[in-house]
């Protein structure tokens, strides 16, 4: 997404460089505040919090490391700082994954579910659950790079990516059930 | 396979991560078994629903917005060096601000110190040419008691010449503060107090540096240099304070253990090595020329041990988190490499 060479240069003290980088991966930072923080205002703030820290920091980036992910540990990190701050959350089940319930599957009908539904299921996760999941379908990383991004081992990134998305669908079931729709 | 295990596979299968034989498997449960052939469709939804969720942007110009902040970055020099914000220094910063300032009331002129400032000059000289590690005579304990005095002159003394320095060093670091105000202007603040007080030598827990009696601008690396190669040719050259605390470091340091902010020699002494900020430089004992100097890490080296041969410097980075990554530095090939665990 963001030129190697561009990075170089940004690393060598070309400030124009630098400003073009951050240009290129603000939504991108944005994106993921938005959807761990699930806040306009927050979101706003993290984002530019860690692109300051991105400008400050761009000399400690070393190639070994994907610059996507890089900058992906450096926002969730703020967020989850912030989120920390601000609001408790359920605990998810760290046992064993099993059924929650037994599914009444008989005229369930698939259908849809509101995007204020899934964003407001999200925001029931934990921190870094919910962390999994925005890089998992906002930034479209694979195992590996949630696993950089969030400096987890890979099992672990594997484990909160399925019991998150177990939860969710959970969540939204009922959602859809009690037809508690936003 | 139970249930639970096909839960795993359509999971995965979410992610395309099967392979055939696994999809095959879990095919054919799911014909069988509508538990989870119900699940499985409503966790492709889900994931569908989540795959398409707005690909929201910033209602304006995040860029444009901290263009402010990044040119005061810019105008204080460079502060990527700063150190990754540590809430335990974040806390210290402010102690340290304060007693310093207590200090500098104590004491405020460094003329009137003068005389205490020879008197431990002499002293230390005295320690110098007998070394308190000479058997217990006569002589011996009247060396114990004069170097008492001396540790306390030299106390003194040392706290003076700090303070002229810290209180420059203080408003320099609260204006800085003040102008940033970003997150990271604590964690730099502190980086430069770290600065100024290693050049300063400030470090209450060894009273008995040599270099705080010494004018705060004389640089901290040629002073230990000295120290190591030639004790008493380097102390007469700059009329030091030498005492027993001096000592004790120049010998642990000779067997590359020393803390982490002094310089560590190699053990045939030929280079001597000491981390400064995100890197390494490696010195030539000899003439404390810059022979190396590896590149900059995710965090501050330390834990700098040479091996047997003298022709390795192995240390450790604390990178985010806790987590530490461990180099090895070869001095015969220049390579700075990662080692493995």
């Amino acid at each position: 997404m963001v030129e190697p060479g561009l990075i170089r240069l940004a690393q060598s003290g070309d400030r124009d460089a630098l400003i073009t980088l951050l240009r290129e991966i603000e939504t991108h930072v944005y994106r993921t505040a938005y959807y761990i923080l699930n806040n306009e205002q927050d979101a706003l703030d993290a984002a530019q919090e860690a692109l300051i820290r991105i400008y400050t920091k761009i000399g400690s980036y070393e190639e070994k490391a994907q610059f996507k992910t890089w900058i992906q540990r450096i926002v969730t990190n703020i967020c989850i700082d912030k989120f920390r701050r601000n609001k408790p959350t359920v605990s998810i089940d760290e046992h064993d994954m099993v059924f929650h319930e037994k599914q009444n599957v008989e005229d369930e009908v698939m259908s849809a579910y509101a995007v204020q539904d899934i964003r407001s299921a999200i925001d029931k996760l934990p921190e870094h659950h919910r962390a999994v999941v925005v890089l998992r379908y906002l930034q479209d990383f694979s195992y590996n790079e949630i696993a950089d991004s969030l400096d987890l081992p890979l099992n672990t990134v594997k484990s909160y990516l399925f019991r998150a998305r177990q939860q969710l669908q959970t969540l939204l079931h009922d959602y859809q059930k009690g037809g508690v729709r936003g | 396979m139970n249930c639970q295990e096909v839960m795993e596979l359509m999971q995965r299968q979410l992610d395309n991560d099967l392979d055939e034989n696994e999809r095959e498997v879990l095919m054919s449960h799911t014909r069988q078994c509508p538990d989870c052939a119900a699940m499985f469709e409503r966790l492709k939804l889900l994931s569908a629903e989540l795959t398409s969720l707005p690909k929201v942007m910033p209602s304006y110009s995040l860029v444009d917005a901290i263009m402010p902040q990044l040119e005061r970055i810019e105008l204080h020099g460079q502060y990527e060096a700063a150190a990754e914000p540590d809430s335990s220094a974040k806390e210290d910063a402010p102690e340290i601000l304060s007693r310093r300032t207590k200090r500098s009331r104590r004491f405020p002129s460094m003329r009137i110190m003068g005389g205490v400032i020879a008197a431990g000059i002499v002293a230390g000289l005295f320690l110098v040419t007998y070394p308190p590690s000479s058997s217990p005579d006569l002589g011996g304990l009247k060396l114990f008691s004069s170097s008492e005095s001396d540790a306390k002159a030299d106390k003194i003394a040392s706290t003076s010449a700090q303070d002229t320095y810290s209180s420059a060093s203080t408003s320099e670091v609260r204006t800085e503060s003040m102008m940033r105000n970003n997150n990271d202007s604590k964690a730099d603040a502190m980086n430069d107090l770290d600065e100024y007080s290693s050049k300063l030598g400030m470090d209450s827990s060894a009273p008995g540096n040599p270099n705080k009696g010494l004018p705060a601008t004389k640089p901290i690396d040629k002073a230990s240099s000295d120290n190591s190669s030639n004790a008493s040719e380097g102390s007469g050259k700059q009329g030091l304070v030498e005492d027993p605390a001096a000592e004790l470091n120049q010998s642990v340091s000779g067997k590359g253990l020393a803390a982490s902010d002094s310089s560590v020699y190699s053990l045939n002494g030929q280079y001597y090595a000491r981390a400064e900020g995100y890197t390494i430089k490696i010195y030539a004992a000899a003439d404390q020329s810059l022979k190396f100097e590896t590149t900059r890490k995710n965090g501050k080296p330390a834990n700098l041990s040479w091996s047997e041969d003298s022709e390795q410097l192995t240390y450790e980075v604390q990178v985010e988190k806790g987590a530490i990554e461990k180099y090895v530095f070869d001095v015969l090939s220049g390579e700075d490499t990662k080692a493995a665990y």
